[in-house]
């Protein structure tokens, strides 16, 4: 009997408000995406179901839920089946150790950054196993790309966290929002913050790293032969429940969480994951996307160094300046986020003309070099 | 609650034997490595049960999220057409049989007649101690076991590497 009363008490509402949390997200982050996007392209969006088109998520949702249940008759039918529910493991899971305010985490776990990386694993799987069970082409190479992708960005995502837990030394998540009473990680590491984001876009699949369900090349990625509520969970709720989570995640460790000026409730933690949220809408409606090798490049060249380096730079400070190491780390993050911004135009200058002149001299076409003048490549 | 830990003993111990099974009876390669992620998770909730959390985070993160997608990921690159097949462990069933069967049984004696001699601090661990004793005590090992690691990942590289001058 203790048991079943332990069940209800403990598990249920944490259970519920995953659930909750995950729901809302999937009916508010659409809507406010095409309608956001619809701004920026200076278009209208969805505007003709209800006022402000407010209703337009409902009607998606009922016309997804009436649709025909199609499996395709070559597909591995009982993969085919498990793996929306096998993606949404993550975003359940993931939320458990977010604590949503100062006495609320539905389960405040010592090992919370440990577990938070590993949770993220199941997203993969999910994805991997959707695209091989679909047994099409565009679906497989939809679900390797993800893999891919994945498991390279995941390694810049887990170094940032590190750091996070560098400067708490803690890696429970209640005590990493204890940290940020006086600063949050984000003003003192704007730079492992920026690295954060990046990453984030890329693991989540979104625009500009979208490539495993690029519309143009392969249908819909791995999950192209889902339709109706299946087509749902993947397009609604898992992408957008991934985000949310990934944004509470990101704001509990560099936003401070549910802290808040003024005054500290999990209203914070909501209003923190609506501007991460926004600002992934925003890189949607204005970055192309990216090629394979430029992602991975991107990955393996770029962030994963500027990573170790930052991680190594701030442990060097926290030996040093055991008791008072946020002032240096700060002045070291944010200055070579400045250096960034001053050399990149000059550099990436330097490697785009290096790229055209190889791929000049690959195609025999030297005499064009003395076209492209001394300034560099011609817009 | 320890009728609860005996019940979530018994259940983890079945899907950890029968998913074990699955790997090596399915026909499919795909099945079978999805069947040793049941595997690992289920020795991942031992491990919780045995208050080894960090281990049990260790577990999913490293066999779950790395190595078992890995393995899916190389399954799906290159053999995803020849579909169904009989596996080479299929055919050396009658001589594996045997040899675990004494494998098993060695195993169980060792363990029924060994001695625990754990104390109260190393059942509970917290995730302190294990650090301080990693990096302190056992730092040596501990890099060791990193340099291992970096000369694998480099001698991977070399033999992916494309050769430049051909």
């Amino acid at each position: 009997m203790s048991g079943v009363t332990d069940f209800l008490t403990s598990f249920l509402p944490g259970f519920l408000l995953a659930l909750a949390v995950i729901a809302a997200s999937a009916v508010v982050f659409p809507f406010l995406m095409r309608r956001v996007w619809g701004f920026m392209c200076d278009r209208l969006g969805p505007n003709r179901v209800g006022p402000q088109g407010l209703l337009q998520p409902f009607a998606d949702g009922l016309k997804l839920f009436v649709k025909e249940d199609v499996t395709p008759s070559q597909a591995h039918k009982y993969l085919f089946l498990i793996a929306p529910a096998v993606a949404l493991i993550t975003p359940m899971l993931t939320q458990v150790v977010i604590p949503f305010s100062d006495n609320y985490t539905i389960a405040n776990l010592n090992i919370g950054l440990i577990y938070l990386v590993a949770v993220g694993a199941f997203s993969v799987l999910g994805i991997l196993i959707a695209g091989w069970a679909s047994n099409n082409k565009y679906s497989l190479v939809g679900g390797l790309r993800a893999a891919a992708q994945m498991i390279s960005y995941e390694i810049p995502l887990i170094l940032n966290i590190v750091l996070v837990a560098l400067l708490t030394g803690s890696l429970s998540l209640n005590m990493i929002v204890g940290a940020q009473e006086t600063v949050w990680f984000g003003v003192v590491q704007p730079l492992a913050f920026i690295i954060y984001i990046i990453a984030g876009v890329a693991e989540l699949n979104r625009t500009p790293f979208d490539l495993p369900e690029a519309e143009s090349e392969l249908v819909s990625g791995y999950n192209t032969e889902y339709g109706g509520m299946r087509f749902a969970f993947f397009a609604a709720l898992i992408e957008w429940g991934n985000v949310t989570v990934w944004a509470m995640a990101g704001s509990t460790l560099f936003l401070g969480g549910w802290r808040g000026p003024l005054f500290n409730s999990p209203l914070w933690l909501a209003v923190k994951v609506g501007i991460i949220t926004l600002v992934i809408i925003w890189f949607f409606s204005t970055f192309p996307r990216l090629q394979i090798d430029q992602l991975m490049s991107f990955a393996w060249k770029v962030l994963i160094p500027l990573s170790l380096l930052n991680v190594a730079v701030t442990s060097g400070f926290i030996l040093l300046w055991p008791e008072n190491f946020f002032l240096p780390t700060a002045i070291f993050s944010w200055s070579s986020i400045a250096l960034f911004i001053i050399l990149f135009p000059s550099v990436i200058r330097k490697v785009l003309l290096r790229n055209r002149l190889r791929l000049l001299a690959t195609r025999k076409m030297t005499t064009v070099i003395s076209g492209t003048g001394k300034g560099g490549i011609r817009s | 609650m320890p009728e609860f830990q005996q019940t979530a003993f018994i259940l983890l111990s079945i899907m950890i034997l029968a998913s074990a099974f699955c790997v090596v009876l399915f026909r499919n390669l795909i099945y079978s490595a999805l069947s040793m992620i049941g595997c690992f998770l289920g020795v991942a909730g031992i491990f919780i049960l045995l208050h080894a959390e960090l281990v049990a985070a260790a577990q999913v993160l490293i066999y779950v999220g790395a190595i078992s997608v890995l393995v899916i990921f190389a399954i799906m690159l290159t053999g995803h057409r020849t579909g169904d097949l009989r596996l080479f462990f299929h055919k050396q069933a009658w001589v594996a049989v045997p040899i675990c069967a004494v494998a098993g049984i060695a195993l169980m004696v060792v363990m029924a007649t060994a001695t625990y001699n754990a104390t109260e601090d190393a059942q509970n661990p917290s995730d302190d101690a294990i650090a301080s004793l990693l990096f302190n005590e056992y730092a040596f090992p501990f890099e060791l076991v990193s340099l291992a690691l970096l000369v694998a990942i480099v001698g991977a590289v070399i033999l992916a590497m494309k050769e430049k001058n051909q």
